[in-house]
């Protein structure tokens, strides 16, 4: 009992990253249509910078924290001024493919600066344990979750009240209507990037408290694509959800069949779970079925 | 005269059926026969890195005749076409060991990745775009960890040996006997790619790809049409599959990796989705790219010492390559393919502007 | 030009240069359908303008023309100029238009489903450009529109078409432009919505001073608030003229007002109607 409770918690601290990853997804898909396969890369890149900014450039750690992050907001807005703003109206397999070639330039642009060495970036958090339901949780990991939580809820608020939060989603449910209305559309799609960069940055660097820092991260990064499936890809509120579940699921699959499996069960399950959602509910838990026209 | 060196137009049904159009033209007959005969005749005048290169790029060939078939004609995006190749692979790996010959061995290691290919065909029935893709992307992964796991059957992840191509007692060896072996396979697989899109059952496909409820309508089964072309697609992707085992004599998770379905993928759309000549253009040129980058960073780094290339050569290649899927794809989506057409109308059609 | 919510005194009658004018459009979609052949209009400031005629003669493409919003369907406009206010719309973007207070509704309303009622009356803020205050004004227009007060926290899409209507009189209310586009307005309400709604456009027209460019394909309602009016048929405008020159005209009673002069006719005259059009090429 004691260890399910452990992977659970843990778990549900890890599926946070992943949520906070996956809403930046979800606001790239809602706002622009585009289903971005680089997250992964860009949650890598937003850790590398964190790295940068930290270790490399000496800055205190809640200094570098923003730097990382104002810095993927531009990376986020260069991508789609150069690259997107132009693929406008192109089938989905061509954008799809954009994205994928994006994250392969990412991933071996990091390379290219930082090396294949994992680096040791200095820990945010103190090391040690926080006694959590009778249960011994790493500090880091709850305070992941903490960090998580407050991010989350400071974008959704941000997506419901504010005015360039209401402005968004008017583009993402209705283009036309909400140009009529005066919103700039290419202003909203290049803040929907610069957004998605900057959830990708703060997701980055939590991981890095979690796992470490290598270039195996953007596989990591990965499993935002289950958990934004599952919640429903339109559905900010789904995939937080979606990524809970999915870090559990994670959590539970590597604590008790990884015995059996020698390893592994972790990374797979995550797609299990998503092959299951794809067959038997493609639209997620939470989101609207798509209205295709004959 | 003119009229016998070139023409555009068909002076009977035969020509108009026929699979290769312009064979009636003088220049078109004259430049295949010139490239069979470079074809050759090319292990013989090439060093043996560069023969290397082109057994990689004709088994590239048939693996990329099975994607574009599937993405190109039949409009279903696949992550997962690695796994037919690691399957094929690994099918080669375990019936060559139990002596079977290689004749028999590369269709039937096709027909068991094209078995698998039919399984993968049941989720996409009822998903297309995005959702296929990262159904395959699941897919890649279960298969990827199935492989990585069953030691006992594939050496898990520190791999497996494949013996040579052998066939009662005669044993393939060496890079140019190898080379008129996966050249004619290419040859075959593109001839039958090409025939099939003139066939019904290509042009189902077609119609699937684009508009499947109103092919449906006209009587075209989709769930077929999508399992045959999932499965011939996989087929082809089996064969690749166990010629790369043949040829590079040692497999191991690593070759299959999803890198390597997304290079598939590039290779189609650099070259041109839903024709044959696409299908080679892109996997002759992502085939050579990394070559020619290998060698300008050596000579970049031979010249520029300081900058030390050589040792992040691999990331510069990666970086490149994945900078020519963007530009290709912002700048020239429809490939290379189009770019040779366009090129040729051009030529053909001079002064006149089309 | 600053125009508060606050009634002002009626336009002055006296001759100004055109609000809106449109000069020699032509629209043409996919490269082969020619849509709009050459239209011209103007709207003075101030005034009610109406533009009716038959499905598929247009009207909408026009409208879409002005406001820039060919792309999405496909359409480009192949020649001529949309001037606003003296400043040409050529390069401009859709929602730099609208910002200049040249605010369209396009066929069927301008709600967005998905939000509710309150958000997608604050979208009119974008239009504003910062001018008055965004809380009295929303007051107001809320007041104006009772219904509306009591379904804020209501999502869009679950107001009734006429509902939906109102809601976007009222954005445009809220957005205080200088003219105001309306694509087919009476379209699916039933007679007392049509006249609460065009009883709205009056207000806004006449305390408010916002011209009004509405296109119609009821051309009785069309002619009761306008003071001129155009026709137009197959991509052209056929004829124009003041709105009583308008309610006169035989040919237009008879093919837009429904009113066929009395006479029942025999089949052999309505089979040759078509030769009396004069306007017909």
């Amino acid at each position: 009992m004691e260890l399910f409770v452990q992977l659970l918690l843990t778990g549900i601290a890890l599926g946070s990253g992943y949520a906070l990853g996956g809403i930046g997804f979800v606001l790239i898909y809602k706002a622009t249509g585009v289903f971005n396969f680089s997250h992964g890369q860009l949650t890598m890149a937003g850790a590398y910078f964190f790295y940068m900014f930290q270790v490399q450039l000496g800055l205190p750690p809640w200094w570098s924290v923003p730097a990382a992050v104002a810095s993927m907001f531009a990376v986020g807005v260069l991508i789609e001024r150069v690259c997107l703003r132009r693929m406008v109206g192109e089938p989905a397999i061509t954008i799809i493919m954009l994205t994928i070639g994006l994250g392969a330039l990412l991933r071996n642009l990091v390379g290219l600066v930082w090396g294949t060495q994992p680096q040791a970036p200095v820990p945010l958090f103190e090391p040690g344990y926080l006694s959590i339901l009778s249960v011994q949780i790493p500090r880091v990991y709850v305070w992941t979750l903490v960090a998580a939580a407050i991010f989350i809820a400071g974008f959704v608020v941000y997506f419901r009240k504010s005015a360039q939060g209401i402005a968004m989603r008017a583009v993402a449910f209705h283009q036309d209507h909400a140009a009529l209305s005066g919103i700039s559309i290419q202003r909203v799609f290049a803040l929907s990037w610069g957004l998605a960069g900057v959830t990708a940055a703060i997701s980055g660097i939590m991981m890095v408290q979690l796992v470490g820092l290598d270039l195996s991260m953007d596989a990591r990064g990965l499993s935002a694509f289950p958990a934004a499936i599952l919640g429903g890809i339109d559905s900010i509120g789904g995939v937080i959800i979606g990524g809970l579940i999915i870090g559990a699921a994670e959590s539970l699959a590597g604590g008790y069949l990884d015995p059996y499996l020698g390893g592994g069960a972790k990374e797979v399950v995550g797609y299990v779970v998503l092959l299951l959602i794809l067959m038997l509910r493609p639209y997620g838990l939470f989101g609207t079925p798509e209205i295709r026209k004959v | 005269m003119s009229n016998f060196f070139y023409r555009n137009y068909r002076l009977s049904y035969i020509e108009d059926r026929s699979l290769l159009h312009g064979l009636q033209n003088f220049w078109t007959k004259f430049w295949l026969v010139a490239l069979v005969v470079a074809l050759l005749l090319l292990p013989l005048v090439l060093q043996k890195y560069w023969i290397y290169t082109l057994n990689l790029a004709a088994i590239a060939v048939i693996g990329a005749l099975g994607l574009n078939l599937l993405t190109g004609y039949a409009g279903q995006i696949s992550l997962a076409h690695a796994s037919f190749l690691a399957i094929g692979a690994y099918s080669t790996a375990a019936l060559a060991k139990a002596g079977a010959p290689f004749l028999l061995v590369i269709p039937l290691s096709g027909a068991i990745a094209a078995l698998v290919g039919c399984l993968i065909a049941i989720p996409a029935l009822r998903l297309k775009g995005l959702y296929l893709a990262l159904a395959t992307l699941a897919f890649f992964v279960i298969v990827d960890f199935a492989i990585r796991k069953a030691e006992f059957l594939t050496g898990g992840g520190a791999g497996t040996h494949v013996p040579s191509p052998s066939m009662f007692g005669y044993t393939l060896s060496g890079d140019q006997s190898f080379y008129y072996l996966s050249i004619s396979l290419a040859t075959l697989c593109a001839i039958f790619v090409a025939n099939l899109q003139r066939t019904w059952v290509g042009r189902a496909m077609m119609a699937v790809r684009d508009s499947d409820i109103a092919a449906e309508m006209a009587g075209i089964s989709i769930f077929r049409t999508k399992l045959t072309a999932f499965a011939l697609s996989s087929f082809l992707g089996g064969m690749a599959g166990s010629l790369l085992g043949y040829y590079l004599q040692f497999i191991n998770p690593d070759n299959f990796s999803l890198s390597v379905s997304v290079a598939y993928i590039a290779m189609i759309i650099v070259g041109g989705m839903g024709s044959v000549t696409g299908s080679i253009l892109g996997a002759v040129f992502m085939t050579l790219l990394p070559e020619v980058l290998r060698i300008s960073i050596h000579v970049l780094s031979r010249v520029l010492p300081a900058l030390d290339v050589e040792s992040k050569g691999a990331f510069v290649e990666g970086a490149v390559y994945g900078l020519v899927i963007i530009l290709f794809l912002m700048f020239k989506p429809e490939g290379i393919a189009r770019f040779w057409r366009d090129l040729l109308v051009y030529f053909r059609s001079w002064p006149f502007a089309h | 030009m600053a125009i508060s919510l606050v009634k002002t005194s009626p336009p002055a009658a006296e001759p100004k240069p055109p609000l809106l004018e449109v000069r020699n459009i032509e629209v043409v979609y996919h490269d082969v359908v020619f849509a709009v052949k050459g239209v011209s209009l103007t709207v003075a400031a101030g005034q009610v303008v109406t533009l009716f005629g038959p499905n598929g003669a247009g009207k909408t493409s026009l409208v879409r023309a002005i406001s820039r919003l060919l792309q999405s369907v496909e359409g480009e406009i192949r020649s001529g100029s949309v001037r606003f206010d003296g400043n040409a719309l050529d390069t401009l973007a859709p929602h730099q238009i609208a910002r200049r207070g040249l605010y369209q509704i396009p066929e069927g309303g301008n709600v967005i489903k998905e939000l509710t009622v309150r958000e997608n009356l604050l979208l009119s803020q974008f239009c504003r450009d910062g001018r008055g205050s965004l809380n009295d004004d929303y007051a107001r227009v809320v007041d104006r529109f009772p219904l509306l007060k009591t379904r804020e926290a209501q999502l869009g899409g679950y107001l009734s078409g006429g509902e939906q209507q109102m809601l976007s009189m009222a954005k445009a209310l809220l957005a205080n432009p200088r003219l105001l586009v309306l694509d087919e307005p009476s379209l699916g309400l039933s007679p007392m919505l049509m006249q609460e709604n065009f009883g709205a456009l009056r207000e806004l027209n006449r305390d408010f001073g916002i011209a009004i460019l509405a296109i119609e394909q009821n051309a009785r309602v069309a002619l009761d608030i306008a003071s001129y009016g155009y026709v137009m048929e197959s991509g052209r405008v056929v004829y124009d003229g003041p709105a009583e020159q308008l309610r006169e005209n035989r040919e237009i009673q008879e093919f837009y007002l429904g009113l066929e002069g009395g006479l029942k006719k025999s089949f052999r005259d309505v089979k040759h109607y078509k030769r009396r059009k004069r306007w017909l090429s």
